[in-house]
């Protein structure tokens, strides 16, 4: 038997010899994004040698998390009830609207601590070049939003990437007729850089420097 | 600015050199294969980070060894400063300056200052439009924050624009969000035509400065630049209106691009011409003419470099003399001595025979096999 082929490429045959149900388990591993063959089998060969009630938190975990986290129906936050936390929060500000590519970017400004109003979450940025056109996001649903609840500020805080400043400017053209006042947050450098990887202070200089577009 | 020591181990096919240059002309000769261009190689990547060639730095690695090295001793400003950097087979490159690591590539690039020639420079003046403008964006990166900024926006906004074009033809998108598209291409593409322009006109000076001692005032040497846009003769002056050219080019093209699904007019499509006593050089200068118009452009960096850190740059030349007369030989070289330190490869001595009472200092270098001789005269 051979073990390295003639690329030099030892996986394929080394795999033939797993069990199958290892084998399906790093097939499904593989497809995780980040994951490439080496370290499905890596994280593979480690999770079968935890203990069983360990190996089955995990598996319920990922199954209860699949089953009980949607999204929140106005915000489209990640939520387990209709509407997430912040939205069903009585104390948060309905007159600012804060819109976001990622719920991650969520996370991002509430660690924060200064930002009191309310959020929309469009779960991606217009990117033609990836296939990603504008009905693709929940843009129509945020125009739906301020058309019904029209808040005094729509905070555009899409990353400062081409990507980020197209979404931010199509919003406001569309917001525009609707005279809502619509700003875009301001970050000083150009850091070409997500939301998410901005540190607390540029964040929180970048909210309260924002002007209108 | 110049170079006091440089060694090399196992850098290309060097096991181990060592060379002491002069601080006027130094010669590099030897037959073929035997190491000039890797001599040079190995002083513009101590300059640039960059290859000369279009290669790996594992590629730097001599064959069959772990790990190459160069050791350079230069004088800035009239500080004597040492870079040392050791590029492994495997692994990250690693880089000393004065005795410090340095990792952060903003800070190593340029530190010694080079203008280098090449064979391949002849492209500038043979070659198809791209070249040119991979020299002017190579060119105005190193000046300019902001164009290197505005280039990578402009070409990642040109990316998605051309492909939603393409979506549109293809029938799987709407058209929705082109004027956010049109919007950002023309906000970078305007910066990037008025960046290119201005410093066109910098160029053009400096490089007729050039061509005017290389040819002892015989060719006029002229510079025209052609954007991307409908109308080429226009070239305004300030940002906002080269926005309102673009602007006015792309609504005209506009019912064409949808048609053929892709972004005819830009910074993408820019170009300029070399002219010579009127006549573009590409079409209608001999090999000669040519040779000297890549040279007047390339050279052009000397005085650009100079008004900028009030400093000469180091001149690197390989295979220079081929295609020119004696006396282009002579007046190059008199353009580039006294004032700069200047490291020439040939194959033969007798290249340089009409010019031994030109340069004051200088030293030859005979290369062979990787191994350098100094021979004093
Ligand atoms: N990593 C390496 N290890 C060992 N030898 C190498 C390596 N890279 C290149 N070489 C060899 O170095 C030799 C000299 O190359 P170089 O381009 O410097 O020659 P040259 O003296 O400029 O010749 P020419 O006059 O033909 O331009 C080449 O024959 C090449 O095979
Ligand atoms: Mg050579
Ligand atoms: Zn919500």
């Amino acid at each position: 038997m051979r073990w390295v082929d003639s690329a030099g490429w030892d996986y394929p045959s080394k795999m033939a010899l797993f069990p199958p149900s290892l084998r399906q388990l790093i097939a499904l591993l593989e497809r995780l994004p980040g994951i490439g063959p080496r370290s499905a089998q890596r994280l593979a060969l480690y999770l079968i040698r935890r203990p069983t009630d360990e190996v089955e938190q995990l598996a319920s975990a990922l199954i209860q998390a699949r089953h009980q986290v949607r999204l929140c129906e106005r915000c489209f936050f990640l939520s387990e009830q209709t509407l997430c936390e912040i939205c069903q929060d009585p104390s948060r500000d309905a007159n600012l609207l804060c819109v976001v590519a990622d719920a991650r970017d969520v996370v991002s400004l509430e660690r924060l601590e200064q930002y009191r109003g309310l959020y929309h979450v469009l779960h991606g940025l217009i990117s033609p070049a990836e296939g990603i056109q504008p009905e693709d996001l929940k843009i129509r649903a945020l125009i739906e939003r301020v058309r019904t609840q029209p808040p005094q500020e729509v905070i555009l805080a899409t990353p400062p990437t081409v990507e980020g400043d197209a979404t931010a400017l199509y919003i406001a053209r569309l917001l525009k007729p609707m005279g809502v006042r619509t700003t875009r947050i301001a970050y000083g450098m150009p850091v070409g850089g997500e939301l998410d990887y901005a540190d607390a202070a540029t964040l929180g200089y970048a909210l309260s420097g924002r002007r209108e577009i | 600015m110049r170079v006091k020591r440089l060694r090399l181990r196992n850098f290309r096919n060097y096991a181990q050199a060592e060379i002491e240059p002069c601080a006027g002309l130094n010669v590099l000769v030897g037959a073929n294969a035997q190491g000039k261009t890797n001599l040079l190689e190995a002083l513009y990547y101590a300059s640039t980070f960059r290859s000369l060639r279009p290669v790996r730095e594992s590629d730097f690695v001599r064959w069959g060894e772990q790990e190459a090295m160069i050791h350079l001793c230069f004088l800035r400003q009239g500080i004597e400063e040492e870079l040392l950097v050791k590029i492994p087979l495997n692994g990250k490159r690693m880089v000393w300056l004065n005795e410090q690591p340095v990792s952060r590539q903003s800070e190593l690039i340029g530190r010694l200052k080079v203008v280098c020639f090449t064979a391949q420079d002849l492209l500038l003046v043979r070659g198809e439009p791209a070249e040119r403008r991979r020299f002017l964006d190579s060119e105005l990166s190193l000046i300019s924050p902001r164009y290197l900024y505005s280039a990578a926006q402009y070409r990642r906004c040109l990316e998605q624009r051309n492909n939603l074009l393409r979506a549109h033809l293809e029938g799987h998108a709407g058209l929705e969000s082109l004027p956010e598209w049109d919007g950002q291409l023309v906000k970078y593409g305007a910066r990037l035509f008025a960046e290119r322009r201005r410093f066109l006109e910098q160029l053009q000076m400096c490089a007729t400065e050039v061509h005017r001692a290389l040819t002892g005032g015989k060719e006029a040497f002229q510079l025209l630049y052609q954007p991307g846009l409908l109308h080429r003769s226009q070239l305004p002056d300030k940002e906002e209106d080269w926005a309102s050219a673009f602007q006015a080019s792309l609504r005209e093209v506009e019912s064409e691009e949808i048609r053929r699904g892709m972004t005819l007019v830009g910074p993408h499509r820019d170009d300029f011409l070399i002219l010579i006593d009127g006549h573009e050089a590409r079409l209608f200068a001999s090999q000669g003419q040519q040779r000297t118009c890549a040279l007047s452009l390339r050279l052009a960096e000397v005085p650009l470099i100079e008004k900028r850190i009030e400093e000469s740059p180091v001149v690197l030349m390989d295979d220079v003399f081929s295609d020119l007369d004696p006396e282009r030989r002579m007046r190059l070289m008199r353009f580039l001595q006294p004032r700069t330190q200047t490291f020439l490869t040939c194959t033969s001595l007798s290249d340089l025979a009409d010019l031994s009472d030109s340069s004051e200092a200088a030293a030859i270098y005979h290369i062979q096999k990787g191994q350098v001789f100094h021979a004093t005269h």
